[in-house]
């Protein structure tokens, strides 16, 4: 089901290479639990969005990069804003509630999500 | 003069600027200059008439600002307040020094509350005014930037940047005045987000570690998401708040995202901040000129600035 939905993100050319194990902490970090490789395309749907902001409702695929117990890292072709609340579901099939925390552009139509689990959502 | 007071009671004075006073006859407030050792001298004592030429003798002498008792601020909010009600006798520069410090004591008051609502309320009550008198363009901007402060304190640098950016829109092209308005009231809560950041790292006097660096650069997205959630500002105001850092080749912050990708309002603030912070004195490095500052931005034109805006900023500084 995840694999017919649309998606126009441009994944950096190493984005499959074998990597799996912990993602090595920078020294700056404050993350609460460590991050795990996971690379695996999955749906992403607008739950909740800004005052100012209008979003199109529909699910999209998105890829995601990393995980932890806490929050997730995903690969997308649109800039989302911190606040923005999702649904994601991955390979299980459980729809996940998150919350956008933090976005980063990696290329041309590829942005890096940074989302926490919301309460009783996590990928424990 | 009068008396001097002792160094410990140094930090019970606030500073204001002299032009404020101008009008202000029976003010009901004491005022102090700084002595040459840099404690506050008594200039007037509140029963004394306040003179204009007395005043004007102290702005020709070069000085710009003078300090009244932090009890005594009432009265002087008091005396704000009746000359912007009545202020249609006063010259731009009166207009603009009147307004811009009823506008720092307001915000200062609004910052101490932590009320994200009562800073917008009042940086949009700020904004219109602020549109009203700058949008009468009978003074160049260089005669506006010789009306500014240049301490750096953060309102003082909200202040400018949101001259600045309505004087820049202006000369762009954007003349519906709710939309100067917005453009002011972005501009005053460009750096909100800062006021979550520890003073220690915002006024190092050295070169930022790279832990200093990472946490004052969180700082567009703390204001962008105290703001967010508020339905009175526009997408726009946001971006200012939230891409002002953001370059156009991508080596901003928070996001990185590339020219077409930044607010067009955003690329205005991010020179007009940037152009300030340069004509500032830092707890770092002194103040650069204007003609520094200029060639600074020229520089940087294509891959950190727009082009138009930075010719329209570079052209408008030009001396007459």
């Amino acid at each position: 089901m995840i694999e017919r939905l649309d998606s126009r993100v441009e994944l950096p050319a190493d984005f499959f290479d074998k990597q799996n194990g912990p993602i090595p902490v920078r020294w700056v970090d404050l993350r609460q639990f460590p991050r795990f490789y996971f690379r695996t395309p999955a749906a992403l749907e607008i739950q909740s969005t800004l005052p100012a902001l209008s979003r199109s409702p529909g699910a999209v695929r998105v890829y995601v990069k990393d995980i932890s117990r806490a929050a997730v890292a995903v690969l997308h072709s649109e800039q989302l804003f911190p606040g923005e609340r999702l649904w994601l579901t991955v390979l299980d099939g459980v729809r996940r509630s998150t919350t956008v925390s933090r976005c980063r552009r990696i290329q041309a139509n590829c942005y890096e999500i940074a989302a926490l689990f919301d309460a009783g959502d996590s990928a424990d | 003069m009068g008396s001097v007071t002792t160094s410990a009671a140094v930090d019970q004075f606030m500073p204001l600027a002299v032009q404020t006073l101008v009008g202000a006859g029976e003010a009901d407030f004491d005022l102090y200059v700084h002595s040459k050792g840099g404690h506050p001298l008594l200039f007037r004592s509140r029963s004394v008439p306040l003179a204009d030429d007395d005043l004007q003798r102290l702005i020709r002498s070069g000085v710009r600002t003078v300090l009244i008792r932090y009890d005594d601020r009432m009265a002087y909010e008091q005396h704000l307040h009746d000359r912007l009600t009545d202020c249609d006798d006063l010259s731009l520069s009166g207009k603009y020094a009147l307004l811009r410090e009823t506008a720092r004591l307001v915000f200062e008051s609004a910052l101490r509350g932590d009320s994200v609502a009562g800073m917008v309320g009042v940086a949009e009550q700020f904004g219109t005014q602020m549109a009203d008198v700058l949008c009468d363009r009978t003074q160049t901007l260089r005669g506006i930037f010789d009306l500014m402060l240049h301490d750096y304190c953060t309102f003082t640098h909200s202040a400018n940047v949101a001259t600045y950016c309505i004087t820049l829109a202006q000369t762009l092209g954007i003349s519906d005045r709710a939309h100067l308005a917005q453009i002011v009231t972005g501009a005053l809560l460009h750096d909100i987000g800062k006021r979550k950041i520890s003073k220690r790292v915002l006024n190092k006097p050295k070169s930022l570690s790279p832990a200093d660096r990472e946490a004052i650069q969180r700082h567009p997205q703390i204001g962008f998401e105290e703001l967010s959630r508020d339905r009175k500002l526009t997408w726009s105001q946001l971006m200012m708040v939230y891409q002002h850092h953001e370059r156009l080749d991508g080596c901003g912050y928070p996001v990185g995202i590339v020219d077409d990708e930044i607010d067009p309002w955003a690329k205005i603030c991010a020179v007009a901040d940037v152009f300030d912070a340069l004509t500032c004195d830092r707890p770092y490095r002194k103040a650069m000129t204007v003609q520094e500052a200029c060639i600074f931005l020229e520089q940087r034109i294509g891959h950190s600035f727009d082009q138009e805006i930075v010719r329209c900023l570079t052209t408008m500084m030009q001396p007459a």
